[in-house]
């Protein structure tokens, strides 16, 4: 034991040294030093973990219930187990600077476990080697004490940084790491851990054919990316790529637990299969920034690890396994792994998505792999008949399709080369092939229809926090009143636009720009413009049927954006064409129209009859709507605008089609509401009637207000015709405008 | 010289009214002409084969006994639906073709008599109807006198039987026509009579079904009783229907007589008398036609284009509340139209007359322990699959409304209740199909109560949530402008995305069903259930989010 402690001792001290040195005086570069140093802890952990693990074996439950100091045999595992986690946590640290979860956890919990690893050392080579590390001086135990010195020495570091720096971290962030932490134990924890405390050969516990508990293995598959992705898709990207840099570390090294060095030399351990590829090669990708090779695994790997999770085979000396055995759960953990850690890192955005080039690419690179792996599997069986990379050299997957599969796979080609016999199943082989490309273009498929979910969701829950953030400006503004007052109560009697400005989803051009407005109640407000000037989209934006790009809109002192409904309330509305129900008759739609603005049935009774008699309806209110004319319907449309006595009453184009009588009732109709103290915006491109009708005009062009002029201070100088006329050709609208005209 | 202008101004308002129906310019092309000349005669003969494959599998399969002949009575059995069906969608599109058409009020302008008009328009029916007959009928014909070996002189005359047996449903629905628009307007003065009609109509129908769906017995076998079916139930019913409808059966033996094979009794004394019994009646009803039509034609045609100024009593003004309004609004617009009285009905008895009868064929069945599952898995592929077929159009409900859709956006009321009561009615609709679906698997497959409960459960919220389904792909990819200008849309693609989600969905409950009652059948019908809440559940939610969120932008 002595011989142990000196080999830590001096790893601490090294270790120590090298840190001080470089701490004092070449500061710079200590960043690169402390990578240097977790490299070479990364080596001294690769060869003591490869040397030989086979203890861990009896790590089991037999051994458990014979043991006459149970607590320190689960005092033993848990010390192993935590010097794996303590491991990656700090090799990890000099790479991930600004990840604080990491930070805190390097000097929090690291020391303390390096601690107990330094102070039960004895203990510690137990857990790994078994008491025969004590009857010698054994290699793999020299590194293991170096490890946990360089460990402790790089915890101290970091603790005293730490207290030196006096880096405020929040509760919360100590409270997040200490839950981060516990997932990464869990993260950590070794596939034998169930098997010593329960009997693995109960076969109640029986994974076979989705059975009860297959199925319970098959849950997570989904369940856990889902969680992971809802915890990391906020965070920085750094701490997005240390989660998944180290959950996938974990399962490399949880799947190398037993693996040894000399297992390498045996031709079926060479990590060719699918899934074990996917196993080294996701790390891999993560450190080295691969992308081709990653796409790969994306594509191909997840494909592969979906159907072993679904047809398992561990089979257990002719036995299917149970949950609790080792084997089990090493073999779900990993393929946990294939499946959904390629689908995190592009749905966490570490890799963008792939497009179908790099689909293509991926399909090339299944080709050379599949060719590779025949030639090797035919090759190697000669020496070992367990070889079965891929399963396209065994019987495993034609068995669970059928006899069919199987007679295909009667079909065989033998090569002898140099007294080797090179064994193919030619037409097995190429439909299992052309089967997983099949497959692979439905994974394509798949993931598009995923991405196209979840960007839509994003899409929403982004819509959501607007809107949120809206509603909380709009309580803010309102300054303690109701949300059903109006936000600005100086503003309860006008319309008022300000820097309004729409632009189409997608066009660049605006439709409105800047758009700035002011109009008081009493007034008849004329609203002309050219084809295409921007009028509708002004007045669809104010009566609610499009959205605004920017600016506000508020109407009798409510913001149309955030109090739509109350806004819509003091509005009464007469688009260019009527859109009535036909089924209807004139009475129950103007009713139901009445229903929504919440009129009073005596009110009601009252102001539809004089509407009636105003529009001279009477005989025609009871019948249905498609019996009327073209006049008709756009009375019925007026009369509904009208029956709620609307402080705003907005007409786009209302005269359009209709006879001179029906012309002069909605003129008077007009110039009786703006008299009792209402505004009524009316759009036209009729100037004769806009002249004798409205007080003021606005006129826009291409999407911008150029003026706004009383009529009377119009007519004063020239006809409303040639006004317009000379605005809308004019290049200089500041040279046309009169004295005291309001400015825009 | 009158009677040749006559004839002439008929041939001109026919060859025009069928220059408009027909594209004839390729057959003006001697090489396409040519072609759709072969492609029709190809089109003939592979319908001859197939009917002719029909009867050979018929006699295979000893349907009428020993006999490798084809009955007349089983032809007459077809050739009677046939015609009745074309006697009655004759009755029917003659009425709108003759006096509701718009191209009636273009044709009335023109300088000729209105019975010229009537006259081509009776001619363009009956090339119609002969067009159909050369499509299906005379294969019909030509295949079962190929399959009992007729004579040759068969098939002249039976060209000439063809032509009398188009004329029969033209001229019987012109005469009828007349009565049938009577009725139909008089029927559509009165909303309540109308539906009391179409309801009680689509409840005789769904009656009759049951009847005749109750007549399977059950565990049956076929092959050991399959003698005593063709002697003692199909013969007896195929001579019950003869009688029945005699007509139609004299009409049969007119055309293909009363003998096979080398006999010559296509010409006796029995097919020569139908065959001018029936050219008399068709020729009376032309001229009933030309008597009752010559002086009310006009009057009959012009009425359909006036305006309904009817003196409507004067109403009171109803009062609802703000929230509860849009629902009558949308139930007082829909249950005006007769259409959706009869469509409801069928939304509500269609699903359950499937279930219905899939279980009676599975009760003749004798089925395995697998089979009973699969016959679960069937029974909730079927009752969702045609509840959810009618949530489709659902997929362009708002953009449907056009116009309207915009304009219903300036009214002060939430979004979501405003669509919301659009898709209401359906909803209430398909809990009720979902009600008697349910109960009727129920009432045949003699199951517990408590799956009937969560059978009825999974299949209305399933309903449900795939029908907010299609209300959301119409508020995130509305197709109103479409809709606004063109009043219609082909290959609306939210509705071919709501038909692929109601497959999808209805099979892998259907899968679900099998696979999980395998395993256990107490707890799949719960487990189930949970699925199809947790889908409503999410559904519903991004139905209410979208609306609050996109409609007012999309």
């Amino acid at each position: 034991m002595v011989f142990y402690y000196v080999w830590f001792f001096i790893a601490l001290a090294l270790s120590l040294l090298l840190i001080t040195l470089f701490y004092i005086f070449f500061n710079k570069n200590l960043g690169a030093i402390l990578k240097v140093i977790a490299l070479v802890l990364s080596v001294f952990f690769i060869f003591r973990y490869c040397l030989n693990n086979l203890f861990l074996e009896s790590f089991n439950y037999e051994n458990f219930i014979k043991s006459e100091n149970k607590l320190g045999f689960v005092f033993a595992f848990i010390l192993h187990w935590l010097s794996v986690t303590g491991f990656l946590i700090i090799t990890m640290r000099p790479f991930f600077n600004s990840v604080i979860v990491l930070n805190v956890l390097s000097y929090a919990i690291c020391p303390i476990i390096f601690f107990c690893n330094a102070i039960f050392l004895k203990q510690l080579l137990y857990s790994n080697f078994g008491s025969g590390v004590f009857l010698g001086t054994l290699l793999q135990g020299v590194f293991l004490c170096l490890e946990v010195g360089v460990e402790l020495a790089l915890s101290l570091f970091y603790l005293f940084t730490f207290f030196k720096k006096k880096n405020r971290i929040l509760k919360t962030q100590y409270f997040y790491a200490g839950i981060a932490f516990l997932g990464m134990v869990l993260a950590t924890m070794p596939n034998y851990t169930l098997q010593i405390f329960f009997d693995p050969y109960n076969y109640a516990f029986k994974v076979d054919k989705l059975n009860f508990w297959h199925r319970i293995y098959i849950y997570p598959i989904f369940i856990v990316p889902i969680i992971l992705y809802l915890i990391l898709r906020n965070k920085p990207k750094q701490t997005r790529l240390f989660a998944l840099l180290y959950y996938s570390l974990s399962g490399l090294i949880l799947y190398t637990l037993t693996h040894q060095f000399k297992d390498f030399l045996s031709v079926s351990n060479l990590p060719f299969h699918l899934c074990n590829t996917a196993l080294y090669v996701t790390p891999l990708c993560l450190m080295l920034r691969a992308k081709k090779v990653f796409y790969f695994t994306y594509f191909i790997n997840v494909l592969g690890a979906f159907f072993a999770i679904m047809m398992p085979n561990f089979n257990m000396n002719g036995i299917n396994g149970t949950v609790l055995i080792s084997d089990v759960l090493l073999f779900f953990r990993s393929h946990y792994q294939a499946f959904y850690m390629p689908i995190l890192v592009v749905g966490l955005s570490i890799f963008e998505r792939p497009r179908l080039r790099e689909f293509k690419y991926s399909l090339v690179g299944f080709f050379i792999y599949y060719v590779f792996v025949l030639i090797l599997n035919a090759w190697f069986y000669n020496y070992d008949t367990s070889v079965d990379y891929f399963f396209i050299n065994s019987n495993f997957i034609a068995s669970k399709l059928g006899l069919w599969a199987e007679n295909l796979r009667n079909v065989i080609i033998e090569v002898k080369i140099k007294g080797l016999t090179f064994k193919f199943y030619p037409i097995y082989q190429t439909l299992f092939f052309i089967v997983y490309v099949i497959l692979s273009l439905i994974t394509w498929f798949i993931y598009s229809i995923c991405f196209k979910v979840v960007l839509g969701l994003l899409e929403l829950e982004n819509k959501q926090r607007e809107y949120k953030s809206d509603m909380q400006v709009l309580i803010i503004a309102l300054k303690g009143k109701n949300i059903g007052e109006p936000m600005n109560e100086n503003l309860s009697d006008k319309l008022v636009l300000k820097n309004l400005t729409k632009r189409y989803a997608s066009s660049n051009v605006y439709a409105v720009k800047d758009a700035n407005l002011e109009v008081c109640g009493g007034e008849v407000f004329g609203f002309l413009g050219p084809n295409g000037a921007g009028k509708s989209t002004i007045i669809k934006s104010i009566v609610g049927i499009q959205t605004i790009s920017s600016g506000s809109i508020s109407v009798c002192g409510y913001d149309v954006k955030t109090q739509e409904v109350m806004a819509k309330r003091q509005i009464g509305f007469v688009p260019d064409h009527y859109a009535l129900y036909e089924k209807l008759t004139a009475r129950e739609y103007v009713n139901f129209i009445a229903d929504l603005y919440e009129v009073e049935k005596s009110v009601r009774d009252s102001r539809l009859n004089n509407l009636i008699k105003q529009f001279e309806f009477e005989h025609a209110i009871d019948n249905p709507i498609k019996t009327y004319s073209h006049g008709m319907k756009q009375k019925v449309t007026i009369m509904s605008a009208l029956i709620h006595e609307p402080k705003v009453w907005i007409l786009d184009e209302p005269l359009t089609g209709l006879d001179p009588n029906s012309i002069y009732q909605v003129k008077e109709c007009m110039k009786n509401h703006a008299k009792k103290g209402n505004i009524v915006f009316f759009s036209s491109h009729i100037i004769d009637v806009v002249e004798k009708i409205c007080d003021k005009i606005a006129i826009i062009q291409k999407g911008q207000i150029q003026l706004v002029e009383s009529v009377k201070n119009i007519e004063e100088k020239t006809t409303l015709e040639k006004f317009y006329m000379s605005v809308i050709t004019s290049n200089n609208v500041e040279a046309i405008k009169f004295e005291n005209e309001k400015v825009v | 010289m009158k009677k040749l202008f006559k004839i002439k101004n008929i041939y001109v308002l026919t060859a025009m009214q069928l220059a408009n129906s027909f594209d004839l310019s390729s057959y003006k092309n001697g090489k396409k002409g040519l072609l759709k000349a072969v492609f029709s005669a190809v089109k003939f003969t592979v319908v001859t084969l197939l009917f002719y494959a029909f009867f050979s599998v018929l006699a295979l399969l000893k349907v009428f006994g020993q006999s490798l002949i084809i009955p007349d009575t089983f032809l007459a059995l077809i050739f009677t639906v046939l015609e009745v069906i074309s006697i009655i969608l004759a009755t029917i599109k003659l009425t709108g073709a003759l006096y509701k058409s718009q191209d009636v009020k273009f044709l009335l302008t023109m300088p000729v008599k209105h019975n010229a008009v009537f006259f081509s328009k009776l001619i363009l029916f009956f090339i119609y109807e002969i067009i159909k007959n050369v499509n299906f009928t005379l294969p019909l014909f030509v295949a079962y006198g190929l399959f009992n070996g007729a004579v040759w002189f068969y098939y002249l005359w039976l060209l000439i039987c063809f032509v009398l047996i188009s004329l029969i449903p033209v001229s019987i629905g012109a005469v009828l026509s007349v009565l049938w628009l009577y009725l139909s307007n008089f029927i559509s003065k009165y909303k309540v009579l109308q539906a009391v009609i179409i309801v009680t109509a689509g409840l005789l129908i769904a009656q009759i079904l049951f009847k005749f769906v109750s007549l399977i017995p059950e565990n049956i076998n076929i092959l050991a009783q399959w003698n005593n079916i063709t002697q003692n139930v199909i013969a007896p019913f195929l001579n019950n229907f003869a009688s029945t409808f005699k007509p139609f059966y004299n009409l049969t033996l007119m055309t293909v007589g009363s003998a096979l094979l080398i006999s010559s009794n296509v010409f006796n004394t029995f097919t020569l008398s139908c065959f001018f019994i029936s050219v008399f009646a068709v020729v009376l009803c032309f001229f009933l036609c030309n008597a009752v039509v010559k002086p009310l034609f006009f009057k009959m045609a012009s009425k359909q284009f006036e305006y309904e100024k009817n003196n409507a009593k004067a109403k009171q003004n109803v009062v609802y509340n703000k929230y509860f309004s849009p629902f009558i609004e949308e139930l007082t617009k829909n249950f005006r139209s007769s259409k959706y009285i009869a469509y409801v009905m069928l939304q509500i008895l269609l699903p359950a007359m499937l279930v219905f009868l899939l279980n009676k064929l599975y009760l003749s069945m004798q089925t395995s322990f697998n089979g009973q599952f699969m016959t679960k898995a069937f029974n909730m592929l079927v009752l969702l699959l045609s509840i959810l077929s009618f949530n489709n159009e659902f997929s362009a409900v708002f953009s449907k409304q056009g116009a309207i859709r915009n304009f219903n956006k300036t009214r002060p009321i939430s979004a979501s209740i405003l669509c919301f009561s659009q898709i209401a009615p359906r909803l209430i609709i398909s809990v009720i199909s979902a009600f008697l679906g349910a109960y009727l698997y129920y009432f045949t497959s003699k199951v517990k109560i408590t799956e009937f409960v969560c059978v009825f459960l999974i299949c209305s919220f399933t309903s449900i949530a795939h029908l907010f389904w299609c209300a959301e792909l119409d508020v995130m990819n509305p197709q109103t402008n479409i809709y606004s200008s063109l009043n219609a849309i082909e290959n609306n693609p939210n509705e071919n995305s709501a038909t692929l989600y109601s497959l999808l969905i209805s099979i892998i409950f259907a899968f679900l069903l099998y696979f999980l009652a395998r395993t256990s059948a107490v707890t799949v019908f719960y487990k189930l259930l949970f699925i199809a809440v947790a889908f409503f559940l999410v559904r519903t939610l991004l139905f209410f989010m979208r609306v609050k969120l996109y409609y007012k932008e999309n």
